[in-house]
């Protein structure tokens, strides 16, 4: 137990995680190992630029049971029409004053625990999940027609997850992560230009460590909305809405 | 777990980003100047935004909808006011909107009040609609658990009877809103993640003041 946990602080072995081999693991012993094989071979395997427009509709006897596999789907096909940042999402929270907030995020993981992003946790969404867990995400893929909506509560990564990622980061990033106190009112861009001086400097020629104030959440969904744009505004809404271990399946009106 | 490459996502950050020299005074004339710009740079759903309310259980609740106007006073969309976002708004009447330009690598976030508009200008708009949108808004009952599309395609087609040759009204439960800002935040992604973040908040003065965030 001990060797394993001194194995997994040692980055090489943290970064070979985050770029797991090409070797197929078996889907019933592992799912999650299984579907983040499933998505870097979907990765790999795009090379031609496309255009898609929506196929089709959302129809319950089409519609798998499980929202998980339909999101997987909708992934895979933003990926494969190319669009600029199909893993861009907007991440709603409620503010400190109440009133909602938001803000594109880039989703950097997910399973069927949840949705995976990484920030400050000193930053505004950082201090509004901790006061209020609640939140949603929304998902728009303009070319397809397509929108999913994520509503759950957010949860912190453990340290571990936090550290693959930030380990996996461009060492600009990582400097960056040490450099900004996020969503603070700074003086001026020089103010942090040469913030990012020193702290190169402090970390010349050393592995920039993970500051402890900077890591992941993962929403944890009991509800998803997938949206499919038609004709005449008679688009397709399909709701699942956790029942204790099943998922409801709703139709809602356009 | 899955893990997206950042190689196969690139993005291109090679601008001068936003400084406070040359800032508008006043942030409409900033957005003006964005907005146009992504015009130019981009043609899908350009008006696409995100609004964000708060659900009746005191969440945070999102949705993608299109921006139908802006003027100085604020920043217009149309719905129907018994949809999900529709009975929020009418308990708690705050909003914020997000406009993400990726071809840009620009967004700007907007929070303020939202306020019902007047039925004349909600009339004006909804007569410029396609007939089958208008009829649309008869059929629909936005937000609600349906039975199956065949409810709603019956509906349609109950409502194309009625209307049949003459112009479709205004149902009285669809109309405008208008988001009246408080707050802009400009973002302008730059490379490291040194990205440009310019804050306008409205004093109680009546005057914008505008602060430097960090990214």
């Amino acid at each position: 137990m001990k060797a394993s946990a001194k194995k997994k602080n040692n980055l090489a072995d943290i970064r070979r995680e985050y770029h797991s081999g090409p070797v197929r693991p078996d889907r019933s012993a592992n799912p999650f190992r299984y579907t983040r094989y499933w998505f870097q071979q979907a990765l790999r395997a795009l090379s031609v630029m496309k255009r898609e427009y929506g196929k089709g509709g959302l129809t319950e006897e089409t519609a798998p049971l499980q929202p998980y596999p339909l999101f997987q789907q909708w992934f895979a096909d933003a990926l494969k029409a190319r669009l600029l940042d199909p893993n861009a999402m907007t991440l709603s929270t409620l503010g400190l004053d109440g009133r909602p907030a938001l803000r594109t995020v880039l989703l950097k993981g997910f399973d069927e625990k949840g949705f995976v992003f990484f920030t400050n946790y000193e930053s505004q969404k950082g201090r509004e999940l901790a006061r209020k867990n609640a939140a949603a995400l929304l998902f728009y893929w303009p070319t397809l027609a397509r929108q999913v909506r994520v509503d759950g509560r957010a949860v912190r990564v453990s340290a571990h997850e936090s550290d693959v990622y930030f380990h996996s980061r461009p060492r600009g990033s990582q400097i960056s992560a040490w450099v900004s106190r996020q969503s603070q009112r700074v003086p001026g861009r020089e103010y942090l230009e040469n913030l990012t001086a020193e702290f190169e400097n402090r970390f010349k020629g050393k592995v920039v460590p993970r500051p402890p104030y900077w890591g992941g959440f993962r929403l944890v969904p009991d509800r998803f909305e997938f949206w499919s744009g038609k004709p005449n505004r008679l688009h397709d809404r399909l709701r699942y809405v956790q029942k204790g271990a099943r998922w409801l399946q709703e139709r809602l009106s356009p | 777990m899955v893990k997206l490459s950042l190689q196969t996502l690139p993005r291109d950050y090679r601008n001068r980003g936003l400084t406070e020299k040359n800032l508008p005074p006043n942030p409409f004339q900033l957005f003006q100047k964005w907005f146009k710009e992504a015009l130019k740079a981009q043609t899908l759903d350009v008006t696409a935004f995100t609004l964000a309310t708060v659900s009746v259980t005191g969440k945070p609740s999102q949705r993608t909808l299109l921006l139908k106007g802006f003027d100085t006073k604020g920043f217009v969309f149309f719905t129907n006011y018994e949809s999900l976002k529709g009975v929020e708004i009418a308990k708690k009447k705050v909003g914020s909107m997000l406009f993400y330009w990726a071809t840009l690598v620009r967004q700007v976030r907007i929070e303020g009040k939202v306020e019902k508009l007047s039925p004349k200008d909600s009339d004006q708009y909804f007569a410029l609609r396609p007939r089958l949108n208008q009829i649309s808004s008869w059929a629909s009952v936005q937000s609600r658990v349906i039975s199956g599309r065949k409810f709603f395609e019956d509906r349609m087609e109950k409502y194309e009877k009625e209307f049949s040759g003459r112009p479709v009204p205004r149902p009285p439960h669809w109309g405008g809103y208008r988001l009246v800002p408080s707050e802009f935040e400009f973002w302008y992604g730059r490379a490291n993640r040194l990205h440009d973040r310019l804050r306008y908040r409205l004093s109680s003065s009546g005057k914008w003041s505008i602060d430097r965030l960090s990214p």
